[in-house]
């Protein structure tokens, strides 16, 4: 009887040890599959930005890639466009907030601009500012793009999309 | 003591039996149920990397993707928008909700490779990119005899080499008896000039879930599309919603038009063009914000009033400029586009400010700064 307790008991530890080894798998396997989301939002979000009607160079209907028209982002910026807007409308910006947010998700959006001419101490422009409270990770990317100012004057520009989880 | 010795040992076995079968069934029920969570994430894997070559492929304006989705060819996709949102996904494994993306496609799909087009959606500024979704195994017949828009069509979808462009034919009334139509997954007629009388007899004989037709019609100021599908021997109108209105600005490449082509149902139009309404109505947002620039910026640019006032740019940009100044136009657009937000009826109104938003920016765009 005692044999069989014994045999038992180490069958159960056996378990045991394999049901720790799986999770732990798994486990490392869960982080890894977020993580590797995470870098899939982060490029998803960058691209959506960089072709963002709100923000993108246009004349005559005609788009230019990798620009962002001075204009809009000062526009969008004021107005607090992507993330609601600063109106007296509620139940609009409540909308118009979620809608953005199904864009973006939590993320934090700038763009800073990069020419000689300007100011080390000029503020980035804070276009969508959403961080995940009490965020366990944040993984940024930039991208240098061109800030147009009417008319036809440009700059460089840096745009840092941080997404987070 | 011999007896007792024998129960024992019949018990001993009996036990390990008992043990053995337990274990064995732990073993196989871990199996079984990796097995179902294996299927599922590979469905919600596959589901998640058609959401991000959506992504992609919506945002690269005016641009084919073709997707070989062999490994998927006995898994149905499927996609359909009721109140504004859009669902796609693999037939009862998996789907995915989208409340952004423009997605216009057929109700089902099932083929080896994915056909991806994204134009962009132009009212009269970018609005967004409408994606058009099709396979490589759904033909699409064009009708209309000495109708421009065919050969448009036609050059739009055609590519030099045979595996990247769209299975497109055209034909005319005479034709439409005999075409060969192969082994498509899908027909869809597009009939320029009116519904023929009869069902044309190369199809009489086909599944009716394969066949149907979008029959264009304009009465000189705005454009509609109606929907049909086969029934038996004839075309019916589809069940529900079976019309709606193209708003566009024309020009080739028609975002709105194209789409009215691709989308499965006049549900599926009307409720993703809902979507761009929405996107429009954020953007004016933004351009009544670059309008109020504009006009600062001329206001220090000319300081007093201009001596020549017809050469002067305000004139475009204030309420007490040209008849059919930004201002007023945008402020117009704006309120129309609540109207159309609340009943999809009232849209009909923004075709003709958008032209004339359109005709101001042109004329600005000449000798002022354009809005867009």
């Amino acid at each position: 009887m005692t044999e069989t307790i014994a045999v038992l008991f180490i069958f159960f530890i056996l378990i045991l040890f394999g049901l720790i080894f799986y999770a732990q798998f798994q486990k490392s396997a869960f982080k890894e599959k977020a993580e590797e989301l995470l870098q899939k939002r982060a490029t998803e979000t960058m691209l959506k930005v960089l072709f963002l009607p709100e923000l993108i160079c246009s004349e005559r209907s005609l788009t230019e890639d990798n620009c962002f028209e001075l204009a809009k982002v000062q526009a969008v910026v004021d107005g607090n466009l992507l993330e609601g807007g600063r109106g007296v409308d509620t139940e609009i910006d409540q909308e118009k907030r979620d809608y953005y947010f199904s864009i973006f998700s939590y993320a934090t959006i700038k763009v800073q601009q990069l020419s000689v001419a300007a100011d080390e101490n000029d503020e980035p422009y804070v276009l969508y500012d959403h961080p995940l409270p009490k965020f366990t990770k944040s993984e940024p990317t930039f991208f240098v793009v061109a800030l147009k100012e009417a008319p036809d004057t440009y700059h460089f520009a840096s745009l840092a999309v941080t997404v987070y989880s | 003591m011999e007896k007792k010795a024998q129960v024992e040992i019949t018990f001993h076995w009996i036990y390990v039996l008992i043990a053995g079968a337990v274990i064995l069934l732990f073993f196989i029920g871990i199996v079984v149920k990796q097995k179902a969570t294996a299927e599922e994430n590979l469905a919600t894997d596959v589901v998640q990397i058609l959401e991000s070559i959506f992504t992609g492929a919506s945002v690269s304006e005016q641009t084919k993707n073709f997707i070989d989705i062999s490994s998927l060819v006995d898994y149905p996709l499927y996609f359909s928008c009721a109140d504004g949102i859009t669902e796609y996904g693999i037939e009862d494994l998996a789907s995915i909700q989208n409340t952004v993306d423009t997605i216009f496609a057929p109700s089902e799909l099932q083929a080896p490779q994915l056909i991806l087009w994204s134009l962009p959606f132009q009212f009269p500024f970018k609005v967004m990119d409408f994606l058009l979704v099709t396979a490589s195994n759904v033909k699409y017949v064009l009708v209309g005899d000495g109708v421009l828009f065919k050969d448009e069509f036609l050059d739009a979808t055609y590519n030099a080499e045979e595996r990247l462009h769209l299975d497109v034919e055209e034909a005319s009334r005479l034709t439409l008896d005999t075409l060969k139509l192969g082994k498509a997954f899908h027909v869809r007629f597009i009939f320029l000039d009116g519904l023929p009388p009869q069902l044309p007899a190369s199809v009489q004989e086909m599944d009716d879930d394969t066949i149907s037709a979008v029959v264009f019609s304009s009465d000189g100021r705005a454009e509609t599309a109606e929907y049909y599908e086969k029934k038996g021997t004839t075309f019916q109108k589809m069940a529900g919603k079976s019309q709606v209105s193209i708003l566009s600005l024309g020009g080739e490449r028609d975002a709105a038009k194209y789409a009215a082509i691709f989308a499965g149902t006049a549900e599926m139009y009307g409720c993703t063009m809902q979507k761009a309404w929405q996107r429009l109505g954020y953007l004016l947002a933004v351009y009544n914000a670059k309008l109020v620039s504009l006009q600062d910026y001329y206001a220090t640019f000319y300081e007093e009033e201009s001596p020549f006032p017809e050469r002067d740019c305000r004139r475009f940009y204030r309420e007490e400029g040209i008849e059919n100044n930004f201002a007023a136009l945008l402020e117009q657009f704006r309120r129309q586009l609540r109207g159309c937000r609340e009943l999809a009826l009232n849209c009909a109104s923004l075709q003709q400010t958008a032209a004339q938003i359109e005709t101001t920016n042109q004329q600005a765009a000449g000798e002022c700064l354009a809005l867009y």
